[in-house]
């Protein structure tokens, strides 16, 4: 078919499903399989298992008999049907394949249209980010949704968090929709006005107790330096307590700014000094609201600067997160000795003289054996609010003495800009109804105003975007386009000026282009590349089967963050520099911290935070498939999985979902003590010599093979480590061919193929956008649409930024 | 045992239902029901459990290779042999819709459903059993996962959240709503206005729609609904008086353990089970001991890795055996709560087994390779809603094709038993006839669940 292009080539067998499912419509082997091999005993003559093939429905897209249809791929697929004594022969493997493939791909079809199907009226639930994200833009409110007790957490398809068939509603979701927009209006509209202090505590007022007995020892000692609080990983220490704020409630919650003086020890060899801030887990750990690299040295300690949102009261501590921590040499009294008010530090060339009979932090030539991190001061400011935030509520409440028509025009108003879209005063009877029983109830007209907000929040109008009328009609509106776009390229709401566009008609032409080149310069476009980095590349997966402590001791928490990170940064810098969609796939270059850096085997960085930094070809990297997180998130904890890792390459990079494993797989069994040590990929091989088996996997597993090299959290290595059997490692092979037969030997090969394939590279991300888009999945319907958008985006090299550009002008975007 | 029921309490339900004439009670809470059957009550309160263990076992060391009442325990269910007489391991189980989907097994396990991108899950058994008990206690169900997901799931196929720390859980029990009963009902006034704002809206526009398919809309239609039944029942129920928790009970109940302390956790999350069951605040609960992911490490007993890594041993011996020491040491944990739910009565004066079944498996039975057939599965307690215990029931034996276990020269199982904990040996076995059998004798009024074919008799 020519539509597929390239790729047709590369990966004929595979059935489509992210994508455009059932663009392969290859019907028709599938009903002469039936002809030749099934009907004579489900038919007319005979029924065996009551079942007749001629009488089931080949109406996909309805899905009536779509069970039925799936049990005969699955008997076909794991071979148990045709049956082995038939006196009919066999189908040949091929015919099997062919007719598995064709009825997977129906089967997929008729799923996808009944996924994107739309009603009259169509509700897509905001995501937990949007609605964080709608809060924050209408009412300058602060709520994280993700926190316990907030939004339950988001269904996921294939990673994306806002398809609209997935998102469903539970009892339990409108019991927290209503308890959040309660805790979203608390904080709008706070009982007692809230004003911002700052707090400072010195190394000494926090962790040294009685002054005047610690300058007693330190002028013994003729010291001058002042005492800094020496943090080491295996113990937390206290970095915030609610006396320190003056013991505030709940109503003081809000952003504060933390300002930190602090410099870092790295011991030679060792890993960068790594400070994490926030509620102990009861393990000597916290659980990060804030973490960072303390690259500043000793002698020359740097102020750190962040906001975090603080539910008050809180207490919070900090912690150094190592993988050697101190716990590990000496136990608890050594901790003990080392946390105590009567162990001094000031500077690490005077620590023994200070503490000559402790156990020892520096060795002798002055060198740091443990990552640590030196504190001088800490500061909490807060809670901060901009006047921005503030305006945004300016109006929302209606005066005390307000008229009846005076509270139902600011609700009107308010209503407007939540659903985003006109309100009549008429649609709101129920809503003003509310507040009248309130009133009547004996409640002060604030609260019962209250009430009337909180059923706006809790609308279907607020919680999903709504989009069609009772009578159908095929396009969006200017209001609901400008919804569309800004859920798209914002995560969030229109703001005045999208609002202002739809108003007045200008939603078109040059008036949409201006439009849409202001949301792709706006800040808020980061929201965009962090959602959808995540979503796409399905980096919720990154540490779901936390690595193996054993197998892989370099591997903790702080790298898992920067990994994730580095996918999503690497996104941001090629949309930033609108670089083509080649650089996903081989690039020079990444945007790494410190902690990757030392991962991947690179020099320190210069500054702080995520850069770009250069490889070199023996560093074996470049593009997203050999980023750590690309490699962990297809990994197990415990081994590298070279069939999921082809999966998802075929899903997120060429758009294709391979058909799924039949039910009945025989097991894989472990590796017998006294057997040579083999690969994993030589057992696959086994696996596959089964002919049911080899059909499909032929055709995965070299998408999976070729980053062999890589473990289960994305190191490289040349001999993959093998638990039982005996004789040596064995070496990794990498080497495999596409489909087509195009052979490659190494990683950096395969690479190089797939920027051949570039077309299909640059289709599938098109598929992809537009299913984040559009929060439904594609259908054979939508290939037009698709491939106008793909044409445009080749004219400009298919650069990211203007493949963004091009889907958010295209016809498909006012499209129902 | 601590009486953990004072008299006292027992006199204010018994007065809260007279002041509220038991005979008007019931059809109060009738009309609140949306939907849902008749209520057939019966005397003694029904009762499930249902606790998970993710994973599979070590199957070689946790396989009862006879069948019927002389059984021999296997190693790693050894801890249960004090209740023999009171718990019917079986084998031989398996759902189809979660052949081939790994550690998604986890989903589908109360549910039967089948797993897919158009595929919706449906009803939990739990949630099923629930629509019953709830229409007699305070709280509906109890829902703990101690990592990532709970068990149970909604008619439209949606998870309930998870609870994981145990003070979480005492309070949603037990605990005093905030500032006294005038404002927690001025607060569930506030809520039923503003439910009802947003039902009569969309009824509105129903009626402007037509009888065509209206999409998500009957979605949020249902649940704001019964949110606001629950929010309505909520405000009869403030007029019973809590029950009254011991300070010992509180004190080893209301308290976070840490996730390094396993045995402890397993242990007081148990104990919060039987305490909510004998006090009658609820009488449907389902606990993950941990999801398919992340299982604790169990420090205690030297185990350092995570069940997942455990369970992909890959034949390293080592891993194995500590695999066989995670899963006896999770099956005596079970064993402590049927002890507790033995020794322990509730307001009837009838200990808590009798009235009790509680479900101990997995979805997984070979974790090496996912296999999900053939799964570890045992049932306990329920005598009075007429359980029968005592024998291994077998559904590999009475399988036609089934040509018996496999044993090595040594007598252990030879590793040709993962085939039959990966391809099921009887097609017919379905766990739905287990959850179907235990959702029958809960009072439900059902004759499938899920993909049943066939009750399961005891």
């Amino acid at each position: 078919m020519p539509y597929l292009g390239h790729l047709s080539r590369a990966l004929a067998l595979f059935t489509l499903s992210l994508g455009l499912t059932g663009i392969a419509r290859a019907a028709e082997p599938f009903e002469a399989f039936l002809e030749k091999h099934c009907i004579r005993c489900h038919g007319q003559e005979k029924e065996k298992g009551d079942l007749r093939f001629d009488r089931l429905s080949r109406d996909f897209k309805l899905g009536a008999d779509t069970h039925h249809w799936a049990e005969a791929m699955e008997q076909v697929n794991s071979g148990e049907m045709p049956p082995k004594n038939d006196k009919e022969p066999k189908p040949s493997q091929a015919e099997m394949a062919a007719f598995v493939s064709s009825l997977d791909a129906l089967i997929k079809e008729g799923r996808a249209s009944r996924l994107a199907a739309r009603p009259p009226v169509a509700h897509y639930r905001l995501s937990r980010k949007e609605y964080q994200n709608t809060v924050y833009d209408l009412l300058g409110v602060r709520y994280n949704p993700a926190k316990p007790g907030g939004l339950n957490e988001d269904t996921l398809w294939h990673g994306f968090e806002r398809i609209g068939s997935s998102l469903s509603l539970s009892p339990s979701h409108v019991d927290r929709y209503y308890r959040a927009a309660e805790t979203v209006l608390d904080r709008a509209f706070p009982p007692a006005p809230r004003e911002a202090k700052t707090v400072r505590k010195t190394a000494a007022e926090m962790h040294y107790g009685d002054p005047k007995a610690t300058q007693e020892a330190l002028d013994r000692f003729g010291i001058k330096r002042p005492l800094r609080e020496l943090l080491f990983p295996g113990r937390i220490e206290p970095a915030l307590t609610p006396q320190w704020l003056g013991n505030p409630g709940p109503e003081q919650s809000g952003l504060y700014r933390l300002r930190l003086k602090a410099s870092g020890i790295r011991p030679p060899g060792g890993q960068p000094a790594h400070l994490s801030i926030g509620k102990s887990t009861g393990e000597e750990t916290v659980a990060s609201l804030v973490e960072f690299d303390i690259t500043a040295p000793e002698d020359a300690p740097k102020v750190y600067e962040f906001d975090v949102y603080l539910d008050l009261p809180a207490t919070l501590h900090f912690g150094v997160v190592a993988t050697d921590s101190v716990d590990r040499r000496s136990g608890a009294a050594f901790r003990n000795v080392l946390g105590g008010r009567t162990y001094l530090f000031t500077h690490s060339s005077e620590n023994r003289l200070l503490n000559a009979n402790a156990p020892q932090m520096f060795d002798d030539k002055g060198n740091g054996i443990f990552s640590t991190v030196l504190v001088d001061w800490i500061e909490w400011e807060g809670p901060l609010e901009t006047k921005a935030e503030k305006a945004l509520r300016d109006g929302v409440l209606p005066p005390d003495d307000a008229s009846p028509e005076v509270v139902a025009e600011h609700l009107r108003r308010f209503a407007e800009r939540a659903w985003r879209r006109p309100v009549r005063v008429e649609e709101l009877s129920e809503y003003l109804k509310a507040y009248r029983s309130e009133r009547a109830a004996g409640e002060k007209p604030a609260e019962a105003y209250r009430v009337a907000l909180q059923s706006v929040l809790t609308s279907r109008n607020f919680i999903y975007l709504v989009e069609g009328d009772p009578t159908t009609r095929e396009r969006l509106t200017d209001w609901e386009l400008a919804s569309r776009l800004s859920y798209f390229l914002w995560s969030s709401m229109p703001d005045d000026g999208l609002f202002s566009a739809a108003k007045g008609g200008t939603l078109n032409g040059d008036g949409l282009a201006k439009q849409i080149d202001r949301l792709l310069t706006d800040q808020r476009i980061d929201r965009f590349v962090d959602d959808f980095a995540r979503q796409w590349l399905q980096l919720h997966r990154v540490g779901m089967f936390p690595p193996d402590k054993k197998l892989y001791p370099g591997y903790d928490s702080w790298l898992e963050t920067s990994m994730r990170a580095e996918a999503v940064e690497y996104f941001r810098a090629l949309f930033a520099q609108n670089l083509t969609v080649d650089a996903f796939i081989r690039s020079d270059w990444t945007m790494a911290n410190a902690r990757l850096c030392d991962f991947y085997g690179l020099p320190a960085p210069q500054e702080e935070g995520f850069q770009r930094v250069v490889f070199r070809p023996e560093h074996h990297r470049g593009g997203l498939l050999t980023m750590g997180a690309v490699l962990g998130l297809t990994s197990d904890g415990t081994r590298h999985r070279p069939v999921h890792r082809g999966v998802w390459l075929s899903e997120a990079i060429l758009g294709k979902t391979p058909a799924p494993p039949p039910a009945n797989v025989p097991a894989i069994e472990p590796n017998p003590p006294k057997n040579p040590k083999a690969t994993l990929r030589d057992k696959l091989a086994a696996h596959a010599k089964d002919p049911n088996c080899a059909a499909c996997h032929s055709k995965i597993d070299p998408l999976g093979l070729a980053w062999d090299n890589y473990d289960a959290i994305g190191q490289w290595r040349t001999r993959e480590k093998v638990a039982a059997g005996i004789g040596e490692d064995p070496l990794v092979n990498p080497a495999g061919a596409l489909p087509d037969g195009r052979a490659f030997g190494d990683p950096e090969e395969f690479k190089r193929l797939l920027v051949e394939d570039r077309d299909s590279v640059a289709r599938a991300l098109v598929e992809h956008l537009c299913t984040y888009a559009l929060r439904r999945v594609l259908t054979f319907d939508d290939r037009e649409d698709i491939g106008l958008i793909v044409a445009a985006a080749k004219q400009h090299d298919y650069r990211l930024k203007d493949i963004v550009r091009a889907i958010a002008l295209s016809e498909l975007m006012r499209k129902r | 045992m601590a009486n953990y029921l004072s008299q006292s309490w027992l006199m204010d339900r018994r007065h809260a239902l007279r002041a509220m004439g038991s005979v008007i009670a019931l059809p109060l809470l009738d009309c609140m029901l949306p939907l849902r059957a008749a209520e057939n009550l019966s005397a003694t309160p029904r009762r499930s459990a249902f606790i998970y263990l993710a994973n599979g076992v070590h199957s070689l060391n946790y396989q009862i290779t006879k069948a019927g009442a002389d059984y021999q325990f296997s190693r790693s269910l050894t801890p249960l042999e004090k209740h023999r007489q009171s718990i019917t391991p079986f084998s031989g189980l398996y759902h189809p819709g979660s052949l081939s989907h790994h550690h998604n097994c986890i989903s589908t396990w109360l549910t039967a459903g089948k797993l897919g991108p158009t595929d919706r899950n449906t009803i939990s058994v739990d949630q099923k059993m629930a629509e019953l008990t709830a229409l007699h206690t305070r709280v509906s169900s109890m829902e703990i996962a101690l990592t990532q997901d709970s068990l149970a799931w909604t008619a439209d196929g949606v998870r309930l959240p998870a609870m994981r720390r145990c003070s979480e859980i005492f309070a949603s029990l037990f605990e005093e709503p905030k500032n006294g009963k005038t404002a927690q009902r001025r607060e569930l006034r506030r809520k039923g206005s503003v439910l009802d704002a947003n039902l009569e809206e969309v009824r509105r526009l129903e009626k402007k729609m037509g009888a065509e398919d209206k999409g998500r809309m009957d979605q949020y239609l249902t649940s704001v609904r019964e949110a606001e039944i629950r929010t309505r029942r909520a405000d009869v129920w403030l007029d019973t008086p809590l029950p009254k928790i011991s300070e010992t009970d509180r004190n080893r109940t209301n308290r976070d353990i840490p996730a390094t302390k396993a045995g402890d956790y397993f242990r007081t999350v148990y104990d919060l089970i039987v305490l909510a069951f004998q006090t009658d605040v609820t009488r449907v609960a389902t606990f993950s001991l941990g999801g398919e992911g992340d299982a604790f490490a169990i420090p205690e007993i030297g185990i350092t890795e995570s069940r997942h890594q455990l369970s992909h041993h890959g034949g390293d011996p080592g891993y194995m055996e500590k695999l066989t020491m995670y899963d006896t040491f999770a099956i005596e944990q079970f064993s402590y709560f049927l002890t507790r739910l033995a020794e322990t009565k509730d307001f009837s004066g009838k200990p808590l087994l009798a009235s009790t079944m509680s479900l101990f498996g997995s979805g997984m039975s070979y974790g090496h390779s996912h296999g999900n057939a053939n799964l570890p599965l045992v049932l306990a307690g329920g005598s009075d809603l007429g359980l029968r215990h005592g024998t291994h029931v077998d559904f590999n034996r009475s399988a036609g094709n089934f040509d018996g276990y496999t044993f090595g020269e040594d007598g252990a199982l030879t590793t040709a038993h993962y085939q039959v904990c990966s391809r099921p040996v009887n097609s017919d076995a379905h766990m739905s006839n287990l959850l179907l059998l235990m959702a029958q004798r809960m009072g439900v009024e059902i004759d499938s669940f899920g993909d049943s074919n066939k009750v399961v008799s005891l």
